[in-house]
């Protein structure tokens, strides 16, 4: 069916936004700020838009975005490896607006309410475990899903389970732990 | 069933992977072994706190909103990088812009997608390029967005075959026999004004032949050296009727036009004439589309302007202000700077080993012929 703009902007929205909210869950689970999370899922469905054309029906569109938003987080874990984030003079001194630099102690609180430790543990996973464990929470994917988004085999995904449940567990284990517990 | 068996087992329970009967089993190890249970309890825990941590992240209300906005800023700005208008706002009467009054054209102006990857459109397209590999690589590259409904080797074919088959797209070469590309390009305007030709070319040829095949009416640049999504993203803007030039060729027009920095009261026209003192008259002409008797009077006037006699102390009195002369080597390649020994070297080389290939296929010729008498002889002594 040939479309114009009008028509093809419709289409890529309706096949798409109902995901936004999964893809969200996923990017905070991976970066651990609701900001970076939300800029993160904005560029997803900015190159999902820009490639929407070369998609192609039939095919599992929330796999599709998945594979596209692994890839930005990638990237943007790749890029602020390289930078050291800064805060212009003018903005740290303000311009005379009450309006807070960062988030709200309200908007705080309530990303803070939720476990803190597990989010800190999945943070500090490498992508290879962490990323089949939070997909398989958060969309409740399959094997095969799961394989089709980061293009591994099912046995892969299989083991990277289960050796991610087992590192979390020796996370949140070492997280319960004094310093002085965790080196006698 | 032992403990060791039932570890790997649980995880593909917890993912709702095992049959009941296997789940029974497992259940039943665990109500007799403490270990197990406990293990599994863990598991099942962790597994059940991923989750409904994964559930409690609170999605921000301005999420939709903000994927809307900026969704919304990228389609206009794609809308008005490609040249068409935001939703509202009518294009004005632009006679570059213009299109034929035909369906096709209708769909073109829309801007066709599909949501199967493919363009449903495909204009009627018509080769013209004078190497039978390339033309035939080509072809099957392009055929992914576009009909192709006939292929010329040379000028005059393409000229007699885009006559006849009045297709909706032309991808041109300018290096042809015959007729060249810029002559092709102006016959072709002359008797279908609407055509879209893209010029498919090598970037000598492209920069050299920019400013008059634009006069000729080529509406896009694409250079040989380019990939595919760049011959492809020319196609899509060209069969719209909307120039496309690729930035390589933009660069090096602009490089050469930024030859004319240095300040001597030259015209712009007479500055290119001087850059270009190394080649001869008729090339100079030939070149920069004027004709020789013009080149011929823009030359006195330099040769006054500079207060020089010679066409010598001329280019070296340019030299002197800061222009740059053009070197005078036919195939020079201004991208990838190829010297000419170094081309020629390169074609004599290609033509010993040509040479090697046509000696085989006559040796291979001959003891064909020798074959075929021998054959031919036989059946004759055996009737004797």
């Amino acid at each position: 069916m040939a479309l114009n703009h009008k028509q093809f902007n419709k289409h890529f929205e309706d096949s798409t936004l109902g995901y936004a909210a999964s893809l969200f869950r996923v990017a905070y689970a991976r970066v651990g700020n609701a900001q970076d999370a939300e800029d993160i899922v904005q560029e997803t469905y900015l190159k999902a838009f820009r490639s929407f054309s070369s998609f192609r029906d039939g095919t599992n569109m929330k796999s599709w975005l998945t594979q596209i938003l692994i890839n930005t987080v990638r990237d943007r874990q790749r890029k602020s490896a390289h930078t050291v984030s800064t805060i212009g003079f003018d903005e740290a001194m303000g311009d005379g607006s009450d309006e807070p630099i960062f988030a709200g102690p309200e908007e705080q609180l309530c990303y803070d309410e939720f476990d803190a430790d597990l989010a800190a543990a999945l943070r500090s996973m490498s992508e290879a475990l962490a990323v089949p464990l939070i997909l398989r929470a958060a969309y409740d994917a399959t094997y095969e899903e799961i394989a089709s988004i980061l293009d591994v085999p099912k046995g892969t995904v299989m083991s990277r389970l289960s050796r991610a449940r087992e590192a979390l567990r020796k996370l949140l284990c070492s997280r319960l732990q004094t310093p002085q517990e965790r080196n006698p | 069933m032992n403990c060791s068996e039932i570890t790997p087992l649980m995880q593909s329970m917890l993912d709702n992977r095992l049959d009941s009967e296997r789940t029974s089993e497992i259940k039943k190890h665990l109500t007799e072994c403490i270990e197990c249970n406990a293990a599994w309890t863990e598991m099942h825990t962790l597994g059940q706190r991923v989750n409904t941590f994964m559930g409690a992240i609170p999605v921000p209300d301005t999420l939709r909103q903000g994927i809307e906005t900026r969704l919304s800023d990228s389609s206009d700005n794609q809308k008005s990088a490609s040249g068409i208008p935001p939703e509202g706002v009518s294009r004005g009467p632009n006679p570059a812009n213009a299109v034929p009054d035909t369906a096709a054209s209708e769909r073109q102006r829309e801007g066709t997608y599909n949501t199967g990857g493919r363009h449903l459109f495909r204009p009627r397209t018509v080769l013209c390029e004078r190497h039978e590999l390339i033309r035939f690589g080509l072809k099957r590259v392009i055929s992914e967005v576009v009909e192709v409904v006939g292929e010329a080797a040379d000028g005059m074919a393409a000229c007699e075959l885009i006559r006849r088959m009045r297709p909706d797209f032309i991808v041109l070469d300018v290096d042809l026999d015959v007729l060249n590309g810029v002559e092709v390009c102006r016959r072709i305007s002359q008797e279908l004004p609407n055509s879209n030709v893209l010029v498919l070319t090598d970037s000598y040829h492209a920069t050299k032949y920019h400013n008059q095949l634009i006069r000729a009416g080529a509406r896009g640049f694409c250079l040989k050296s380019s990939g595919p999504r760049t011959l492809f993203e020319a196609i899509e803007q060209v069969t719209r009727s909307l120039p496309y030039c690729d930035p390589k060729i933009t660069q090096l027009v602009k490089q050469n036009a930024s030859t004319t920095l240095p300040n001597s009261n030259l015209t712009d026209r007479e500055t290119e004439v001087l850059i270009r003192l190394d080649l001869r008259n008729k090339e100079i002409s030939e070149e920069l589309d004027m004709k020789l008797r013009t080149v011929e009077k823009h030359i006195e006037c330099i040769l006054a302007k500079l207060k020089v006699s010679t066409r010598t102390a001329a280019a070296l009195k340019a030299v002197q202000l800061g222009y740059v002369l053009l070197p005078k080597m036919p195939g020079r390649d201004p991208v990838t700077g190829v010297s000419h020994e170094q081309t020629v070297s390169e074609l004599n080389a290609e033509l010993a080993i040509a040479n090697e290939h046509l000696k085989a296929l006559l040796k291979q010729n001959e003891l064909l012929k020798e074959a075929l008498d021998q054959k031919f002889s036989q059946p004759r002594t055996r009737t004797e």
